[in-house]
């Protein structure tokens, strides 16, 4: 079982909704066999789900060697997408990695 | 760290003493004139403990290591100063009006550098004293108000010269256990429902006026404090519900007149007492780090105004005429360059002796002087997409009359899809979120423009630039 963690940035000034993409993941991740959701302070992540409000992406890393996907605005891992797809996308990038 | 409902319990177990409208306060946290306040200090509690802010609203304290309430933090690195702008930011967003935390911690900020100044040139042990108290608020995570403006009497007169020389807080007495201090402190943003005060002077001090040199931190309801609570433009409508605008956040923070009738402050919360050459240090320190807030916390503001006049022009089925858009543009343009000054000066911050991080003053005195102007001109351009309806609108009591509702919901409606009661909310948003008590905080907040001015002049480089256009010019320089 891939333990895997979700990070916020902070949302000072989102540009998205980063709860509504997180309650997504959590949904789609309940359905996926081999990943197990757990908290980013973890030991042993796999996988750190970043979600950041807008493209700067500013959210602090907690130490690890874990790999990343990156959600930072309309975009996934720096490629542009619809709010309404960022979900779906990470998930892409999970199953990729995982 | 205090949960919200923590935050909130442990006001009830305070014994402040606050008076409004000539009656005392036995309640803040349910008092119509103070609950809005006590919900938008508990904001920043709640965030602390939300997975999606609390990159921004906590941090590491570099004193023990723990995750703390970055309102208890000392700026370690620019990066500090920039999330700063970016959590007042966020919080605006969520409250749209002062959550009230952010002068005490400019205070703790401001003084943990000045202290250590202090002690290197005097050998005094303030600043130990200073970490001690910084420990404690990150243990307890508790309120501080920052209390810095003093009721000043004769702006022409030093404090010593003041007919009443309890016009700035000074020390009257000094004992083997601590000092007693006596005076008020004005405009006391959130002080009664705070948990302490941290006082500091207000302007730079001659050697004459050694007992007016006092920092110091005391308990909101420590014996002799008395807190009177200023009054708000519309604060009657406290009372009311649509009409408040924002009615869990309210307007502004809440701002007091403390008196200080001889308190007593024990010799571990004492962080000054006679050192006249650091109070100009310590002020100035303390406004720069204050003034670098506004493009976070009147950005944010600003977010939820422009947000309300977009809806409002759409409400009223104008939002696509081009002069709208226009003002709208206007609008998000001045909110971001208020916004570029606070980040820009927290980008350039450095360390101090202390190591604590100190803003760029001269960056951040133009993001506070923008504030003095900018605000206006938001609000300003708020008014102009609303309409007179801001200044006009019956009451909600009108509204939900049985009666006159009816005309009421039938002749204030705007676009039919619209309900009336939706267009009504919005407008007294905007009117409670753009007048009065408001606009004024942005002025006057953090200092007055004046203030900001003599700083801009100071810190401007003015000989460098003359020298540069007299190079230009082709003015060989003698000697």
């Amino acid at each position: 079982m891939k333990k895997v963690g979700v990070k916020f940035c902070g949302n000072c000034n989102p540009h998205v909704d980063t709860g509504e993409i997180y309650r997504e993941i959590q949904d789609k991740l309940g359905q996926m066999e081999g990943l197990e959701l757990v908290s980013k302070d973890t030991p042993g992540l796999d996988v750190l789900i970043v979600i950041s409000g807008c493209p700067v992406d500013c959210a602090e890393r907690p130490p690890g060697t874990y790999r990343e996907v990156v959600a930072a605005g309309e975009s996934v891992n720096r490629v542009g997408c619809a709010a309404a797809e960022i979900s779906e996308k990470i998930m892409e990038q999970l199953a990729k990695i995982c | 760290m205090r949960t919200r409902q923590e935050y909130i319990d442990s006001l009830k177990a305070l014994n402040t003493v606050v008076y409004a409208f000539g009656e005392k306060i036995d309640n803040v946290v349910e008092h119509p004139l103070t609950k809005p306040h006590v919900n938008a200090a508990a904001m920043t509690y709640e965030l602390a403990h939300d997975p999606e802010f609390e990159d921004l609203v906590t941090t590491t304290s570099h004193l023990t290591g723990k995750k703390v309430s970055r309102f208890t933090h000392i700026h370690q690195s620019a990066d500090d100063l920039v999330k700063k702008v970016k959590m007042l930011r966020g919080i605006s967003q969520r409250t749209g009006s002062c959550y009230q935390r952010c002068v005490g911690f400019d205070g703790i900020n401001a003084l943990y550098a000045t202290t250590y100044d202090i002690d290197q040139k005097h050998g005094t042990r303030y600043h130990e004293r200073m970490k001690d108290y910084v420990k404690h608020l990150q243990e307890t995570d508790n309120m501080v108000c920052g209390a810095m403006t003093d009721p000043k009497g004769d702006r022409g007169l030093s404090p010593g010269k003041q007919d009443d020389p309890d016009l700035y807080v000074r020390i009257v007495e000094k004992n083997d256990k601590g000092i007693v201090i006596r005076g008020a402190k004005a405009h006391q943003t959130g002080v009664v429902n705070s948990h302490e005060i941290l006082i500091m002077p207000t302007i730079a001090l001659a050697e004459e006026d050694q007992d007016y040199a006092v920092a110091c931190a005391l308990p909101v309801d420590a014996p002799g404090v008395i807190h009177i609570f200023g009054r708000q433009s519309n604060d009657t409508r406290k009372f009311d519900e649509m009409d408040q605008g924002n009615a869990c956040f309210g307007v502004v923070g809440g701002e007091a007149l403390t008196v200080l009738n001889d308190v007593f402050v024990p010799w571990e919360k004492v962080f000054m007492c006679g050192e006249v050459d650091f109070a100009g240090t310590l002020v100035e320190r303390f406004a720069c780090y204050h003034r670098q807030n506004y493009g976070g916390c009147k950005g944010g503001v600003s977010d939820i105004i422009v947000g309300a006049t977009a809806a409002i022009a759409d409400m009223n089925g104008v939002a696509r005429a081009s002069h709208i858009r226009d003002k709208i543009v206007e609008m998000l343009h001045l909110t971001e360059t208020v916004y570029c000054c606070s980040i820009a000066c927290s980008s350039q911050g450095r360390p101090t002796r202390s190591g604590a991080y100190f803003v760029d003053p001269l960056l951040a005195n133009v993001g506070k002087l923008n504030i003095t102007r900018f605000i206006y001109e938001i609000c300003r351009l708020s008014h102009d997409i609303a309409g007179g309806l801001l200044a006009t609108l019956p009451s909600e009591k009108d509204l939900q009359h049985p009666e006159i509702g009816p005309y009421v919901e039938k002749y204030f409606k705007g676009k039919a899809d619209v309900p009336t009661e939706e267009r009504y909310r919005i407008v007294r948003l905007l009117e409670n979120m753009t007048g009065g008590t408001a606009l004024v905080e942005s002025m006057h907040g953090a200092g007055s423009p004046q203030a900001q001015r003599v700083m801009i002049l100071r810190q401007g480089n003015l000989p460098h630039k003359v020298a540069l256009a007299r190079k230009l010019a082709g003015i060989e320089e003698k000697g």
